[in-house]
């Protein structure tokens, strides 16, 4: 073949360029840390590390999600265990007071009533800007009570969910209804209870105090029923907040497979790219310069 | 004419010949560097040789032409390549532009702007009366919509850019045609006398190549050495001293047509016909490319406001109004937020029922759902792996675009290695060549004072 000027030159740029532009890819690997830097690099990998980033920004979010129903379930528990202390003290003052002590019923009626109002309260618990007993109706205290003691429920029987998983709701919240009045409406057991209490007749009295202590245990059961409900949910989100951390981590995994380069071998591509640039460039240095032209003169 | 005479007849016959190589060599030289140019070299032939006796006696040497070193066939081999390296390097290019556009690499694109949608659903799900959760639903929802907008203007910039390109090339192709029709007429008026127009030849066939990278013609060359140019369905671009012209017509969608005009004032679209160069690559890109992704970006932004209307609509606001769309438009190119939305975000439907407000979350629970549904392509797939697998078809359309056009650019530089080899200028052969002539040239100046000698002793004898 004649090898002519133009050619030996085209050939060293385009040689020089090619090796440069290798060199280059290698650098931006190096730099990013990352093989996959445009769709073109790999289009099957893109698909799927966009994939994979969606499954972790879902995962996150379900991770909050499951957050804010632990949140939820924990105070609905402590409210309630609370309640349920207190409840026992009352069934314990009432099994006293039935058996016939009658000196105390006065001090005891107003011990029971206090006890009615902290109920009253706990039930009306907030979590942020929510009652978390009146179902839906979530800006309205559940409870209030007249100057009888007769409790009015102003919440309904609606759920509040959360997602935990794709396409996966779980209820979260005990309402009022389930929680006070389902099997028997706790605020009007107390309410019989301090009536018996304060009843003058206190033979009348003690056998109306008497006729409280089933309902309350009823309600005690019914407060237990609930909170039991609660704890399965709870243990339920736990064990899908443990499965969630376990998946992303897997995900996590697949993705920096995909997405990010192995810096060892970006290293030494870049060493090997470098060495071949440089020889080119020495090569052209050399091949460029002779001419007969040095010899003629 | 054998005697003194024709020795010094056969001296300046051949100092004139080596001068005229000494002349081509230099022409040579100074046009090493000239991109089309090719080697010339002087054909040197004998004289009609005299008759006597014993034999017939020479007569030196006559410059009997100059010619090119010129492989005809490489040349239309070349501009066939040329015309697929143009295309291909015009569709990498188009890709290339679409492919930084949808780049989510950055972590920064369509796929990110709904995975914060979606959470942000989530968020109201967790907290449907709150305001906070409200206004960031709202502000993603905003941004998901002008990634949208985004996204769709500049994928329409592209298109408008390679519009752009495509009148840009249309004039070149005219001015091109316009200078071979001109030299056609030029080499005519030099080769009917016999003579060589090599330099003329070489800047043609520099334009025709150069027409080769922007548009798929056929050449041929006919008996008094003027081409024929024709664009792909026969219409002549250029034909003996005359061209045609090309020019561009606004379609029905506002971009353009290329025509051939018939020079009576009628135009005929040739815009399906043309199926190389550049400007196939572009009309790829234009018509192909970009519609196709525009489209795909419209089925995506329509289902999503299709499907979160449908759910929104039936559901209540903190405000207990119902019927609210949430996303209002009719495309990609200009969805947005519902602005009643934007100015109140208690709008926001997430109860069910009219009753379940304030803590109703059902429909916010069903919408945040919509991510993991399949809504798209004949509900066989999810709105982002709908996405994605666009994402994904695009890289493989880039990496297809760029292995044809390193493929095609590697066959145009090996031919044009092969072209330079035969025709082109080597320094040193010039070099040489030159020191061959001087010599030749100083041994015919000696010739000449030899016959001189010659002439001055016979003259002494007398």
């Amino acid at each position: 073949m004649r090898v002519t000027n133009k050619l030996t030159v085209d050939s060293i740029i385009s040689n020089l360029l090619r090796n440069k532009e290798r060199l280059h890819s290698a650098q931006n690997i190096v730099a990013s840390q990352k093989k996959v830097n445009k769709p073109s690099d790999d289009p099957v990998g893109m698909a799927n590390i966009l994939g994979y980033r969606k499954t972790l920004s879902a995962s996150d979010q379900y991770g909050k999600n499951i957050t804010r129903g632990k949140t939820h379930i924990e105070l609905t528990e402590s409210t309630l265990s609370t309640i349920h202390e207190l409840l026992r003290e009352v069934r314990r003052l009432a099994v006293d007071q039935a058996t016939g002590n009658l000196d105390d019923r006065p001090t005891i009626a107003a011990e029971v009533k206090t006890i009615y109002d902290q109920i009253l309260q706990l039930a009306n618990t907030k979590l942020g800007n929510s009652y978390m007993f009146s179902g839906h109706r979530t800006d309205m205290a559940p409870f209030s009570r007249d100057a009888g003691y007769n409790a009015t429920y102003h919440g309904d029987d609606g759920d509040i969910r959360i997602i935990v998983g794709e396409k996966v709701d779980v209820k979260i919240n005990v309402n009022g209804e389930e929680a006070f009045r389902s099997v028997v409406n706790v605020f009007d057991v107390l309410r019989d209870l301090i009536n018996g209490l304060e009843n003058p007749d206190t033979t009348t009295g003690t056998t109306q105090i008497a006729a409280q202590i089933s309902p309350l245990t009823d309600s005690l059961n019914q407060i237990q029923s609930v909170r039991a409900m609660s704890a399965s949910t709870f243990t339920r989100l736990e064990s899908t907040e443990n499965q969630l951390a376990d998946f992303k981590l897997k995900v996590e995994q697949l993705l920096s497979d995909t997405e990010d380069a192995d810096i060892a071998s970006a290293i030494v591509e870049l060493q090997t790219q470098e060495t071949a640039y440089q020889t080119s460039l020495a090569t052209a240095a050399r091949i460029i310069q002779s001419s007969l032209l040095d010899f003629l003169r | 004419m054998a005697d003194i005479y024709g020795i010094l007849n056969v001296a300046k016959g051949a100092l004139l010949a080596q001068q005229r190589a000494i002349n081509v060599t230099s022409h040579n030289i100074a046009n090493v560097n000239t991109p089309g140019y090719s080697r010339q070299r002087v054909n040197m032939e004998t004289n009609i040789p005299m008759s006597f006796t014993p034999g017939q006696i020479g007569t030196g040497v006559q410059a009997a032409g100059i010619e090119r070193v010129y492989d005809r066939f490489l040349g239309l081999q070349i501009n066939a390549e040329t015309q697929n390296l143009g295309k291909w390097e015009a569709q990498k290019g188009g890709l290339e532009k679409v492919e930084i556009l949808l780049n989510e690499t950055s972590e920064h694109g369509l796929n990110q702007a709904m995975n914060e949608f979606w959470n942000a659903w989530n968020d109201l799900v967790n907290n449907p009366a709150g305001q906070t959760e409200r206004m960031i639903l709202s502000a993603k929802s905003d941004t998901l919509a002008k990634t949208f907008n985004n996204i769709y203007s500049s994928l329409k910039q592209i298109q408008t850019d390679l519009d752009t390109n495509i009148k840009g090339s249309v004039s070149e192709i005219n001015r091109i045609a316009d200078q071979i029709a001109a030299l056609n007429q030029q080499i005519a008026n030099i080769e009917i006398s016999r003579q060589n127009a090599n330099d003329l030849r070489d800047k043609r066939d520099l334009l025709l190549n150069e027409l080769s990278t922007m548009i798929d013609t056929t050449t041929s060359e006919d008996s008094d050495g003027k081409v024929t140019v024709l664009v792909n369905g026969g219409r002549p671009l250029v034909q003996n001293e005359t061209s045609w012209h090309l020019s561009t017509e606004t379609n029905s969608s506002g971009l353009q047509n290329i025509v051939w005009l018939d020079g009576a004032g009628n135009s005929v679209n040739i815009t399906d016909t043309i199926s190389g160069g550049r400007m196939k690559g572009w009309l790829e890109v234009r018509d192909v490319v970009v519609p196709g992704y525009l489209n795909s970006l419209d089925d995506l932004a329509n289902e999503i406001r299709l499907r979160v209307n449908n759910l929104h609509s039936s559901g209540f606001g903190l405000d207990g109004s119902t019927g609210n769309t949430f996303f209002i438009g009719t495309s990609a190119s200009d969805i947005s937020v519902n602005p009643n939305i934007l100015a109140a975000v208690d709008l926001i439907a997430a109860a069910g029922a009219a009753a379940g407000i304030p803590g109703d979350n059902s429909i916010a629970i069903a919408i945040a759902n919509l991510q993991n549904e399949f809504t798209m392509s004949g509900n066989t797939t999810t709105f982002s792996d709908f996405y994605n697998s666009m994402v994904s078809d695009l890289g493989n359309a880039v990496q297809e675009a760029s292995i044809n056009y390193d493929h095609q650019s590697e066959v145009v530089n090996h031919l044009n290695n092969y072209r330079e080899s035969v025709s082109g200028v080597s320094i040193e052969e010039e070099m040489v060549n030159l020191i061959r002539f001087q010599h030749a040239y100083e041994a015919a100046a000696k010739l000449i004072s030899t016959a001189d000698e010659l002439l001055e002793t016979l003259i002494s004898m007398v």
